[in-house]
């Protein structure tokens, strides 16, 4: 496999989530979250509605005109596992989502990729 | 998408908005520099081209065939009134002129000085080159041996309006004659050897005085831009010594030239400082940028998508940088093209080129055409370097690497 | 009454500008008779240096003349004819005649104080200013000459200084268009020689520059001889050079 396929097949079959400092700084949560669906070609207005869905499952649908440096550690991971499932992946990657946030942020941020697992049925594999 | 990328790139561009800012005005500044000098030399030899024309030799001159080696009233086209009607005729030419020229000793109690004497028709002059635009004092009246002097031969003889000066010379018959005259203005045409040596009599005292044919002249002058006239003229008047402006002033020709050239190197100057300003900026933003390119692409970006972000944010850059650089560099040269720049300083060294103290600047949309293409290009260069390093990247790495 | 002292004015104003006339051609007869030899040293003076040349002139009227260096040798044998207002020169170190150009009329003749012009133009004060008296002093008459409208001459007026007991001017003051003083020339030593007066001495100086002069003396001078036409044709120019 070639570079050009590997990306294509990270675009279109899975969702990454990172340690951290996941987010393009200049774009602001809505854009972070339809990032992915954007490099994919879903319109508009698609976009704006699965961004609006996912943010309010993870509950950061009030900050979406927020830049991530606005935001709070636990906030802009949440906006990261927004951004890997909103173009609904077969497979999220999620290294070690947790590893720098506090004990109490690393608990609601796995119920919520609990919920999300059980709610839009995507797996999530751990690192 | 090409949304989402362009407002990453402008996004982008002003991430660190006072470095970013600081290029876009080096280029803006050397940009406007550039285009107020070319607009300058630019004006300067217009001004010239266009004076020596309106003054002297039209866009064409025909003399008789040795004239212009030999200076003599021998050398005279015969019918040249003849020869005038004939090509006012002729499809192109606006205007046409006869002159009579004489070289010969113009001389006060004082001082002496060799000087040329020009015999012309005062409304054909106006017609042909708006002759009065050249007064410098006095009023321009050729009546009763009223005489018009150039600037600098004005002031090697110490004469003003008003002054009496005597012009000796070989008449036709080779006898000295002398002629009494009246300066009645002192012009400055720009023109080098007509402001240093030139007295404008009328044409037919002229003739009175050489006791030359008023139907010959030494000089047919032609303003008429039309190209295809010239190859006519040399054609229908193959027995004379048809010449175009350019021949017969190799050394605008030169001037121009050397225009290119300058202009040439001031727009390389400008290129290196945008490739260096915009490459400086770029370097240092797309280092400190790696990581987000690395969560990019591991998300699903192509880095030709990374590669045409990076494109664009040069090119943003450059685009201000060109904008801002065009609107100073129009103000300047509005300026330029009112006001005229002073260069009274050096105004005899001008001088002595043919140059006016005050020099006005022209504007030509190629100058904002050529500079824009040269930025642009200068802009995509300067992020080739930068391109390469990530290129290199390996996502994962990236990311892993540090935090 | 008024009508005749008008009347009378322009009578006395008539014979005044008659007597002037009068004078300036009695003078103008004195320097050239009907023609004349003279064999003269002249004398250039410039800032401590001095130079001498001697030569000989024939002149006819006042439309031709000859002169030939005699001295010092190097210049010897340099010939000038002027045949109305046109010069030529022969040198014969180059065997070459030159015409002088109009360029060069007003150069300094063979580096004197005395212009090619002034060689020339020898007839102009008759033909072209207008006489008129201006002071009387015993027998020394002052005559100011003002060019003639439209008379090709750089010189704003001239004054002469005559003695009406010889017809000799003793100094002669130049003056531009402003009325300043350009250049003199001093005469001295007048002498008798047939019918005629002629002063033996003549001194140039511009009046501005100090220390630089020419001298003339006159040191043979013959009236109404008879010279040979030969000398008044180009080809006396060499000829007559050796």
């Amino acid at each position: 496999m070639d570079e050009e396929s590997r990306t294509t097949l990270r675009l279109n079959e899975l969702g990454f989530v990172f340690q951290a400092y996941n987010l393009i700084p200049v774009l602001n949560v809505e854009e972070n979250i339809g990032f992915v669906m954007r490099l994919r070609g879903f319109s508009d207005k698609e976009i704006k509605q699965r961004v609006l869905e996912v943010a309010t499952l993870l509950e950061i649908d009030n900050k979406l005109k927020s830049l991530p440096n606005a935001l709070s550690g636990g906030q802009q991971q949440r906006v990261a596992v927004a951004r890997a499932v909103a173009a609904k992946p077969k497979i999220i990657l999620a290294d070690e989502p947790t590893a720098n946030l506090d004990s109490n942020n690393s608990k609601i941020l796995m119920n919520m990729m609990r919920e999300l697992n059980e709610k839009e049925g995507v797996s999530i594999l751990f690192a | 998408m090409y949304k989402l990328i362009l407002k990453l790139a402008w996004k982008n561009s002003f991430l660190r908005r006072s470095r970013t800012l600081l290029v876009i005005i080096m280029i803006a500044v050397s940009m406007s520099m550039m285009l107020a000098i070319e607009g300058i030399y630019d004006g300067m030899v217009e001004n010239m081209v266009d004076k020596n024309k309106r003054s002297d030799s039209g866009d064409i001159s025909i003399f008789a065939k040795e004239y212009r080696i030999n200076k003599d009233l021998a050398y005279m086209i015969k019918n040249a009134d003849e020869i005038k009607a004939q090509i006012e005729n002729m499809q192109g030419a606006q205007a046409v002129v006869l002159r009579v020229k004489a070289e010969g000793l113009l001389s006060t109690a004082r001082k002496s000085s060799f000087a040329s004497v020009v015999g012309i028709d005062l409304q054909e002059e106006e017609r042909f080159g708006k002759f009065s635009e050249f007064l410098k004092e006095g009023s321009i009246d050729l009546q009763k041996q009223g005489a018009i002097v150039g600037i600098e031969l004005a002031k090697t003889l110490k004469v003003g309006v008003g002054s009496k000066v005597v012009f000796s010379t070989q008449d036709i018959r080779g006898e000295i004659n002398s002629i009494a005259l009246y300066v009645r203005a002192i012009v400055q045409t720009t023109n080098i050897s007509l402001d240093n040596s030139a007295i404008f009599i009328d044409i037919n005292q002229l003739h009175k005085f050489l006791g030359t044919d008023s139907k010959n002249a030494m000089q047919i002058a032609i303003r008429g831009e039309d190209k295809e006239l010239y190859g006519k003229l040399k054609i229908a008047f193959a027995n004379l010594d048809v010449k175009s402006f350019l021949e017969l002033q190799p050394m605008i020709k030169q001037m121009q030239d050397l225009m290119i050239i300058f202009n040439s190197v001031t727009l390389l100057i400008v290129m290196g400082v945008v490739f260096i300003g915009i490459f400086g900026v770029m370097y240092v933003s797309i280092l400190d940028r790696v990581r987000e390119f690395g969560i990019m692409i591991s998300v699903g970006m192509h880095y030709k998508y990374i590669t045409i972000q990076i494109f664009l944010e040069s090119i943003v850059i450059g685009v201000l940088g060109y904008l801002s650089g065009a609107l100073l560099g129009a103000v300047l040269l509005t300026y330029l093209e009112h006001y005229g720049i002073d260069l009274s300083a050096f105004s005899d060294a001008l001088a002595t080129w043919g140059y006016e103290a005050v020099i006005y600047a022209t504007i030509k949309t190629s100058y904002f055409t050529t500079t824009l293409g040269a930025i642009m290009a200068a802009s995509i260069f300067s992020v080739i370097i930068p391109l390469r390093k990530i290129k290199k990247l390996n996502p994962i790495e990236v990311i892993k690497a540090e935090k | 009454m008024g009508k005749i002292v008008v009347v009378i004015f322009i009578f006395m104003a008539h014979l005044i500008g008659d007597e002037a006339h009068e004078i300036i051609k009695k003078l103008d007869e004195n320097f050239r008779g009907k023609n004349i030899y003279m064999k003269l040293n002249m004398k250039i003076v410039s800032m401590g240096h001095e130079r001498v040349m001697k030569m000989q002139s024939y002149s006819q009227g006042t439309k031709k003349s000859f002169v030939k260096i005699i001295y010092p040798p190097k210049d010897e044998g340099i010939t000038f004819l002027s045949l109305d207002r046109e010069m030529w020169q022969y040198v014969p170190k180059i065997e070459r005649i030159i015409k002088i150009p109009p360029s060069m009329m007003l150069q300094k003749w063979m580096g004197s104080d005395i212009t090619n012009d002034d060689m020339v133009k020898q007839s102009s004060i008759v033909e072209d200013y207008e006489p008129k008296i201006i002071k009387r002093e015993g027998s020394v008459v002052t005559i100011e000459l003002t060019p003639k409208e439209n008379a090709p001459v750089v010189w704003g007026k001239i004054t002469l200084n005559i003695d009406t007991t010889t017809y000799t001017s003793h100094k002669d003051i130049f003056y531009d268009e402003e009325g300043k003083e350009v250049r003199y020339f001093i005469y001295k030593d007048v002498k008798k020689v047939g019918n005629y007066y002629i002063p033996t001495y003549w001194m140039v100086q511009s009046s501005d520059t100090e220390g630089r002069y020419t001298e003339m003396i006159l040191e043979e001078v013959e009236y109404d001889t008879k010279i040979s036409e030969e000398y008044f044709t180009k080809s006396a120019l060499k000829r007559f050079s050796k």
